[in-house]
């Protein structure tokens, strides 16, 4: 599935916070980065674990953003376009390096005890959490991870999901279903509540 | 339909996404089912939980990154983009993302990208050519590495500041004679005008109170170049450009009263650095320095051909602007501008940052006989600032070194320390503290973490602290070991904290504050200086051994030393230059030829009091392919101490541990930092494939987060174990928590007849408790040096070839011919293969005989006997009488830890202090004091200075302090106001809540939060256990600007 190419910018969407070129082309590419950055940042990281991967498969994608700019439509959502650029490039990545899927963390216990003090354990307890969710997401298969991802975290509606990755709702509604109950159960393994 | 199939459709359910045409299935379901109500939840809290993966902050090199990668596409392509308008963003102050933008805007501009400013755009014709033609001069500044020294108090002042000096040159390189450097500081005052001689140099020492931060280059027929001196991050800074420009929604300002904020890159809360101590008064919110700013806004933006009156035009109409400092790799086309900017603080001679504070210097020197030790520390402190203050040092030492000599010196004068209970020489202490006199107190903390109080050293002054400790060395598999540790790690604190309610208890100072399972936490937690600076404080390290026999082998993996052969027996080490840092253990380890042990037995006797010690090696074992099958338990510290190289080194030693276990055996695996578990819910043989399974759990470890060793060791003990096997626990760990006492305890009650080794993994472990998970649990302790592979190797064969050898058990000692008293240990341990036993004990009179050793290895009796020759007199060995109180204090310490009657710890309490005092001996009743009386220094009230410490070498900063713990914003509710600390470890008013406590008392954002009761703070981590250590109810902060106001206690 190639489809990365400028003329498929601009799918409809029915999300109206998704952002849009805006006025035309005095809209720059600096602005559309620092809106978009953390957000394509954090996909290739969920797609591609935290290694250097990520951050060149973000950097191709803003460098593919920077060359299609021209040919943009002003008047059509970014978002889809760009969330579609984003997880071919990253699928392209993950095929070339096989070792991508590498369950990379684990085990974050949460303790039954009281909660005791130390400067940074408030914070470390939510870090610990999102370890928790971040291994869990490692522990997908590549489809489920997307699927969940930007269904989940980014906020996606299923359709725009299906559009993003190319295939069915109801492709995805599996993907998604299924993703759901193994973090679930992950988490719960992870993530012990005192009893 | 059963649950299980129904599970996926609750799935998308939960959000919404289950076709509707599904729902009503759904839904009855889940009204008859509450195990699938319960799992809808469970998702629902799942599917919250991953939403909050959002906040992910983006990596700190991404945009650097990206710009490289960007300027690459841009040699390719000629095309630019359209111009940007990102920053329009006004919640600058706020936002992080805004400042990654301006990074980002910097970084354009850099590369070209970003070719204009946009809020301009409809004031500056486009593309607008530069404002001088003309070409800059190249100029280079450099500072003298001379310390940046301030006075800490209610009035600050900055007492001394680097000189600047620097090079002018045209672009070609050569030297620009007569141009005018004019250097001004922060508020645009000239300090002063110097001219560049016929090399280009010039110079400038500033006068007490002056910092530069500009300079403005003029030389003839060149165009007038700005530099600005960035005091934060030292880095090459030229460019400075500006801006912006954002209506205040709140209110619209008077031109009159104009809002200059000036931040660069690196500072936040807008306060310009350079200034020690904050902002000069009216900036920010100060409408007299405003126009000043715009001034030099000015200049800067000639440097990139914005128009000045842009600037005044922009200025009129905008609530704030900023002043944003970038690097910048080129600019119009000139080479790089060298610059290295007056720092804040000193460099040492390597060029690492180094703070100020007390201690300078600490210099041991120590001989060694045979295995005895005796060794000498030295500690320089001195007072670089105007106040009068006390020095706090919390410092290692070996576990059982006899603290015997306690000597300071003031001036030219000497005062010998004495040993007094304890609260009688705090008292002691406190009270010459606090009539002026120089007065220092040296108390035990733990067997191996002591506290060295200095009061009242003058401003200029020096004091230096002498400590001599003996004690008998290590022997075990044929290697004598010397150790000297260097920092005490940072350890973690279990249980609730307990803010103390005796208003007379002074705050122990640590980052942690008491809580109700280590009330001592302040004292055990020295603060850390932040990453990437240092202390300031140096070691260095002269050993004088003589080993008695020829030396065969001599190893020192810990450090880079010179050896310097004084004949066959001896050796003098010292360390080298660079390896000062006082940041892990120095390890010495030599072997002597021959099998015998020639220094067995010792003896000292003077006219009353004999004492002996000898080296109790029993005959080799056999290894035993009989021996009982063994279950053994690996207990894992993943905490976030032990994160990176320590946990890597812990796998490594599991491994290689599994790779040389019998497959009879069984093992499991359990892990623990804020919370604990475990490989399997059984213990599995060793075959290939349990193994292989391990190593894939170990390869998923990571270390973060906390140290809840109890939890963990709990775990062990409750998992299920196979009856039929000899069980063992095998800890790994670098023992870096405070509750050591409890683990103890716990392996001690609760440990059955398990067996209970200790890997130490790292360069400074808490020894401590490693050694003494292997004496309460009868098993052995061995040291990793994670940088030493071949200590990780020596280590997991000492292990084994403990475990595979049956034990001397049993083991009883049998004098003939000789009396003795007072014999330590009193129980005798049981003996691995390889290890020794060190005994000691007194003897009334001269007499000779032996020792016959009996003891039971396997089903075997083993017997043996030492001769020994007790003198009448022994002048030589005098350290024998101090070592043998050490050691009979170290077998009453065991039985307290174990104690639990009131009555039997009261006479344990009385017993070693009395031996303490008798001996002159630190333990934990009884420390040393020495006052100097002879003037009187200071009024009694000190500012007191905690010495922060290295963090040990391999440990990361962020594993235990957190991600980022500069920049991140402490909201103080009780206060009003949000604190910050920057790269240098200043806690700084961010932001102050219009009616707080903060606002009502006058301090402004930018203030410098210095001391807290007197107390300097050394981090916002520090500043958070300070104040968990004052008493509740309200407390004095000083702050500069702004002086010492009181609040009440958050």
């Amino acid at each position: 599935m190639t489809g990365s190419t400028p003329d498929q910018v601009g799918m409809p969407s029915s999300d109206p916070s998704l952002p849009k070129l805006g006025d035309g082309p005095q809209e720059s590419f600096e602005s559309l980065m620092v809106q978009w950055q953390d957000r394509v940042i954090r996909l290739c990281r969920y797609f591609l674990g935290y290694g250097e991967d990520a951050l060149d498969a973000a950097q191709e994608v803003f460098i593919r953003l920077y060359r299609s700019l021209p040919s943009v439509d002003p008047g059509r959502p970014l978002g889809p376009w760009l969330y579609r650029v984003t997880v071919n490039v990253c699928r392209t990545h993950a095929s070339r390096r096989r070792r991508y899927l590498r369950l990379k963390s684990i085990l974050w216990l949460k303790s039954a005890d009281p909660p005791s003090w130390n400067p940074v354990e408030a914070a470390a307890e939510q870090a610990d959490e999102r370890k928790i969710m971040k291994a869990a997401l490692q522990a997908l298969t590549p489809n489920e991870r997307i699927a969940v991802v930007l269904r989940d975290i980014e906020g996606l509606s299923t359709a725009e999901v299906a559009q993003t990755m190319g295939t069915s709702e109801t492709t995805v509604r599996s993907h998604i279903s299924r993703a759901r109950v193994k973090i679930r159960e992950y988490r719960s393994r992870y993530l012990r509540r005192p009893s | 339909m059963n649950c299980r199939d129904i599970q996926d459709l609750i799935a998308l359910y939960v959000e919404g996404d289950l076709p509707a045409a599904e729902v009503p299935r759904v839904e009855s379901h889940l009204q008859a089912c509450s195990a699938c109500q319960a799992l809808a939840q469970d998702i629902q809290d799942t599917v919250r939980s991953l939403r909050s993966l959002r906040e992910e902050p983006i990596p700190e090199d991404w945009l650097q990154r990206f710009g490289q990668a960007m300027q690459k596409i841009r040699e390719g392509e000629v095309k630019p983009p359209s111009p940007s308008r990102f920053l329009k963003t006004p919640a600058w102050l706020s936002a992080p993302s805004v400042r990654w933008a301006l990074g980002l805007a910097a970084l354009l501009i850099a590369l070209g990208v970003l070719t204009r400013l946009p809020e301009w755009r409809s004031m500056l014709p486009s593309p607008r050519p530069p404002e001088e033609t003309k070409t800059a001069p190249v100029v280079r500044v450099e500072e003298e590495n001379s310390p940046y020294l301030y006075r800490h108090g209610p009035s600050p002042r900055v007492l001394q500041s680097p000189r600047i000096a620097g090079r002018v040159t045209d672009p070609q390189g050569r030297p620009l004679k007569g141009a005018t450097i004019t250097i001004l500081d922060v508020t645009q005052k000239v300090l002063a005008r110097v001219v560049s001689g016929k090399d280009g140099t010039f110079a400038w020492v500033p006068r007490p109170g002056q910092v530069a931060s500009i300079l403005e280059v003029k030389a003839q027929g060149f165009a007038t170049r700005y530099l600005y001196l960035d005091h934060e991050t030292s880095e090459a800074k030229e460019v400075l450009i500006a801006l912006n420009i954002a209506p205040s929604p709140a209110r619209r300002p008077q031109d009159s009263e104009l809002t200059a904020t000036a931040i660069d890159s690196g500072v936040e809360g807008g306060v310009p650095a350079g200034v020690p101590g904050g902002k000069p008064e009216g900036i920010p919110g100060g409408a007299p320095a405003a126009p000043a700013y715009a001034e030099t806004a000015i200049g800067y933006s000639r440097n990139y051909g914005i128009a000045p009156e842009a600037w005044q035009k922009t200025l009129s109409e905008a609530d704030e602007f900023l002043v944003v400092a970038v690097e910048s790799p080129t600019l119009q086309g000139e080479p790089p501008v060298e610059s290295r900017q007056a720092q804040l603080r000193a460099v040492d001679d390597r060029g690492q940052e180094v703070g100020v504070f007390p201690l300078k210097h600490t210099e041991v020197t120590a001989e060694i006989s045979g295995y005895l030790a005796s060794t000498r520390v030295e500690q320089v402190y001195t007072n670089p600032f105007r106040d009068v203050i006390e020095a706090v040092y919390v410092f290692p030492l070996p576990t059982t070194a006899a603290v015997h000599d306690f000597v300071m010196k003031v001036g030219g004068r000497k005062v010998v320390g004495v040993v007094r209970p304890r609260e009688e020489a705090e008292r002691i202490y406190r009270e010459a503290r606090a009539r002026g006199y120089t007065a220092s107190l040296l108390t035990q903390e733990r067997p191996n973490v002591f506290t060295q109080q200095v009061a009242n050293i003058e401003p200029g002054g020096e004091v230096r602290v002498e400590i001599t400790y003996f004690e008998t060395l290590r022997y075990e598999d044929g290697w004598y070991e010397y150790v000297f540790p260097m920092v005490v790690g940072p350890r973690y604190i279990p249980g609730r904290p307990q803010p103390p309610t005796d208003p007379s208890r002074e705050p122990g100072g640590g980052f942690s504050p008491p809580t109700d399972r280590v009330p001592d936490a302040d004292r055990v937690t020295p603060p850390v200086v932040p990453p990437g600076q240092r202390s300031g404080h140096d070691i260095d390290i002269t050993v004088d051994l003589e080993a008695g026999l020829p030396i065969q082998e001599l190893d020192i993996p810990s450090h880079r030393v010179d050896v310097e052969d004084r004949g066959a027996s001896r050796r003098v080490i010292r360390l080298k230059p660079a390896d000062r840092v006082p940041n892990r253990d120095f390890v010495l380890r030599w072997k002597v030829a021959g099998q015998a042990l020639q220094f067995g037995v010792l003896t000292h006797r003077d006219r009353e009091d004999g004492f002996f010690t000898l080296l109790l090696q029993p005959p080799a074992h056999p290894s035993d392919d009989q021996v009982m099958p063994r279950e053994i338990t690996f207990i894992l510290d993943i905490s976030g101490s032990m994160s990176g190289v320590p946990i890597e080194t812990s796998k490594k030693v599991v491994q290689a541990t599994l790779d040389r276990m019998r497959p009879s055996d069984l093992f499991n695996i359990v892990v623990f930092a804020n919370g604990d578990g475990q490989l399997w819910e059984r213990p599995r043989p060793a075959t290939p494939e349990n193994i292989a399974e391990a190593r894939a759990y170990l390869q998923s470890l990571q270390g973060s987060g906390g140290t809840e060793m109890l939890a963990g060791l709990r775990r062990a003990l409750r998992s299920y174990h196979d009856p039929r096997y000899l069980q063992m626990y095998v800890f790994l760990t670098d023992g870096y928590i405070g509750n050591e006492v409890e683990i103890l305890r716990t392996i001690r009650t609760e440990g059955g007849d398990a067996r209970f080794f200790a890997f130490g993994i790292g360069s400074s472990v808490n020894r401590y408790l490693i050694e003494g998970i292997g004496e309460f649990g009868r098993g052995r302790s061995m040291i990793v040096l994670p940088r030493d592979g071949r200590s990780l190797d020596r280590a997991v064969t000492e292990f084994l070839k403990a475990i595979d050898a049956p034990v001397l058990v049993d083991i009883e000692l049998q004098w003939k011919g000789v009396t003795v008293s007072e014999v330590y240990p009193e129980r005798v341990p049981d003996l691995f293969a390889g290890q020794t036993l060190t005994v000691i004990g007194r003897y009334p009179s001269a007499a000779t005989g032996s020792l016959l050793v009996r003891g039971r290895l396997g089903k075997q009796v083993v017997e043996y006997e030492i001769p020994v020759r007790f003198p009448a007199r022994q002048a030589e060995h005098r350290a024998l009488a101090p070592v043998w109180a050490r050691m009979k204090i170290h077998d009453l310490m065991k039985r307290l830890t174990e104690a639990t009657e009131e009555e039997e710890r009261h006479r344990l309490t009385t017993d070693i202090t009395d031996l303490g005092v008798k001996y002159k001996l630190v333990t934990p009743f009884t420390a040393f004091v020495a006052v100097d009386e002879s003037r009187i220094v200071g009024d009694g009230r000190p500012v007191r200075i905690f010495q922060p410490v290295e963090l040990p070498q391999d440990v990361d900063y962020k594993g235990i302090f957190g991600e980022k713990p500069v920049g991140r914003p402490m909201h103080v509710p009780a206060w009003g106001v949000d604190l910050v600390m920057d790269s240098k470890g200043q806690v700084r008013v961010a932001r102050v809540e219009p009616q707080g406590a903060l606002a009502r008392a006058g301090i402004r954002p930018g203030a410098v939060l210095v001391l807290v009761e007197r107390t300097r703070v050394v981090d916002l981590v520090h500043l958070e256990g300070l104040l968990l250590q004052v008493p509740r109810g309200t407390v004095r902060v000083t702050f500069t600007p702004g002086g010492t106001v009181t609040l009440p206690t958050p």
